[in-house]
């Protein structure tokens, strides 16, 4: 057997992409590196299978499409969490002194309480609370087919945080992010067009995932699922009410852009750990 | 981030313009002034390492003398990785200096 061959079978010790793209520039290298002492051939074979096992291992330990993916779920749902706060703390503002039942109280309590988890870190628990929520809801009101299609997306996300939660370490001071949540919510107050205000924080996030979107695509999926979500539910709103529903183009548009940036997503794993 | 000696010794070699994966050992070797043998398998375990992290980019393959080559060039990150590196060394070997002169005993 010639020491090129050779050196092409300790190269197994590499992942097969990386075999085929730079398999033979490798050889090279260890041919070039050896001279034309055998010592140092054999030095260099041992070495290949060890830089071999090093890359297997690391390679082994990114994050697959579907680990991107369901946290991209994941932080959605957070940010469904957020923005149903902003609307109930307004809600529950315009309400007060006019009858305010005490179902909203709850109803935000239990909200707040599931927020809390996921940010510390217990995504279960955010998951199964938010799906609660989301069931208590529909026991309450009587939905249309939009209606209740509007919150087919936000139960996906929570069945995702419930069933795949986001591997990340606990912090309990993270909780604190409760407190621009529902400041939020005070600054938008009740129904009217300063309601919209409690997507103002889209104006950052959404430019930060198109940003990160190549090297990190879980925000880009968050943002596409929340858009889909919020699009569904106005052209709902609108319909109930009678007018144009303008927001139906926008939510076609949406609907088509969240498989999109999910296919992406699965295309391309990215590198990083998450959380690292 | 902390470079470990290999990858300090074959990031550095890339300071002056690009170079293929043999000539990194080489020049690796000079700058540690012999400390730092690569071994292909180290190199290119490190190599893939700094790929992923955007420390280096990668040319397209060629042929020079028989063999498959590719060129690795710097990025942007690569510098402010060496750099900040290259500080932690210096202001940990003035520590230790600085220790070391102030407890001198006069012989």
């Amino acid at each position: 057997m010639t020491s090129k061959r050779l050196a092409r079978l300790a190269l197994l010790a590499y992942p097969r992409a990386l075999r085929a793209s730079k398999g033979e520039e490798i050889v090279g290298t260890l041919l070039d590196a050896s001279g034309t002492s055998n010592a140092a051939y054999a030095r260099e074979l041992v070495a290949l299978i060890g830089g071999g096992l090093r890359v297997r291992a690391r390679t082994a330990g990114r994050p697959g499409a579907m680990r991107l993916i369901a946290d991209g779920f994941c932080y959605a749902g957070v940010g469904m969490l957020v923005l149903n706060i902003a609307l109930r703390v307004g809600e529950r503002l315009e309400l007060r002194g006019a009858g305010a039942d005490a179902s909203l109280m709850w109803m935000l309590l239990l909200l707040a309480g599931c927020l809390s988890a996921a940010l510390i870190g217990y995504d279960r628990i955010a998951g199964a609370g938010a799906l609660l929520s989301i069931a208590i809801n529909a026991a309450q009101a009587q939905f249309t087919d939009l209606q209740a299609a509007a919150w087919a997306v936000p139960a996906a996300c929570f069945a995702v945080m419930l069933v795949i939660p986001r591997r990340q370490p606990r912090r309990i001071h993270r909780a604190a992010w409760l407190i621009p949540t529902v400041a939020l919510g005070i600054a938008a107050g009740g129904r009217g067009p300063s309601t919209y205000l409690v997507l103002a924080p889209l104006a950052v996030v959404v430019p930060l995932a198109l940003v990160r979107l190549a090297r990190d695509p879980r925000l880009a999926i968050a943002c596409a699922l929340l858009a889909a979500t919020i699009a569904v539910a106005e052209t709902a709103d609108a319909l109930q009410s009678g007018s144009m529903p303008i927001g139906l183009p926008l939510t076609i548009l949406l609907f088509t852009a969240t498989p999109l940036t999910i296919a992406f997503a699965a295309r391309r794993p990215h590198p990083q750990r998450p959380d690292s | 981030m902390e470079l470990r000696p290999p990858s300090y010794f074959a990031l550095a070699a890339l300071i002056d313009g690009p170079l293929h994966g043999y000539a990194i050992v080489r020049r690796a070797g000079v700058l540690s002034g012999g400390t730092v043998r690569l071994s292909t398998g180290t190199l290119y375990a490190l190599l893939e390492r700094a790929l992923s992290e955007r420390l280096i980019v990668a040319g397209e393959p060629y042929i020079e003398s028989g063999r498959q080559r590719r060129d690795y060039t710097l990025t942007w990150e690569g510098r402010s990785a060496l750099e900040a590196e290259a500080s932690r060394l210096a202001s940990a070997s003035r520590t230790v200096v600085g220790r070391l002169r102030a407890t001198e005993v006069p012989a």
